[in-house]
């Protein structure tokens, strides 16, 4: 009988273009990984748009860095643990960003400033490590 | 791929994947229509920030105006759930897809 029980530790990798128009392919690539691994397709949304808020600030904040920017994929305990990796001159810590006041009046609400705020609330886990000039910004995500 | 257009009614239809790169397509669409009123997400299955910066600033601008804000239809649970997390559920007019 098949199992379709998660291919545990399975890693898939790849560099993507520096370029906001690098997200379908990512979109896509985050999409294969599921159905190879079987991870829970009620997380795919969840976990493709934490990358692209990730890799789009990369793209915006660090727009001198080099031409891609890394991406691995892992199955793991169930759900995926995701990691993006940049060259940067100077690190930008996304743990550190202050929480979006969700609270204010629309009058009050300034445009943008929610794309960290969105990841924060999605993932389980967040981590960013800056080592020799490279930023690897890590979260996990699970079912349930 | 993302697709915006005007229905036969003046609902403005939203299809496919409203991300970064496809936003300034949706924003040019809405700033081009005079009084923008209902939103149908019924077949938009993906929204980013960059996407909520475009509904934002939509809103605001008919709001200045005097005008009655958005009012998004059809919206599945995963936007559902981004809309509560951004606080959108507070300051827009929201219908759930009944899907």
């Amino acid at each position: 009988m098949a199992s379709h029980d998660q291919q545990a530790g399975i890693t898939q990798a790849h560099s993507f273009r520096r370029s906001v128009q690098s997200l379908p392919a990512i979109a896509e690539f985050v999409s294969r990984f599921f159905d190879r691994t079987h991870v829970h397709g009620s997380i795919l949304s969840a976990v493709q748009l934490s990358v692209e808020e990730l890799f789009s600030n990369m793209v915006k904040y660090n727009p001198d860095g080099p031409e891609s920017i890394f991406l691995r994929l892992t199955a793991a305990n169930g759900g995926v643990r995701v990691a993006l990796t940049d060259h940067e001159k100077e690190p930008f810590d996304v743990t550190r960003v202050s929480a979006a006041d969700t609270s204010l009046p629309i009058e009050a609400r300034p445009i943008g400033k929610l794309g960290i705020h969105l990841v924060r609330e999605i993932v389980d886990t967040l981590e960013f490590e800056h080592d020799d000039g490279r930023s690897t910004i890590t979260f996990t995500k699970h079912p349930g | 791929m993302f697709e915006i257009e005007m229905g036969d009614d003046g609902v403005i239809i939203l299809a496919g994947r409203l991300d970064t790169a496809e936003s300034p397509k949706a924003q040019a669409f809405l700033d081009s229509v005079p009084e923008p009123r209902v939103l149908d997400f019924s077949r938009l299955n993906y929204i980013s920030s960059a996407g909520l910066a475009v509904l934002l600033k939509t809103q605001k601008h008919l709001m200045q105006k005097g005008n009655a804000g958005l009012k998004l239809v059809g919206v599945n649970r995963h936007i559902a759930d981004i809309f509560r997390f951004s606080g959108f559920d507070r300051i827009f007019e929201i219908e759930a897809s009944n899907a």
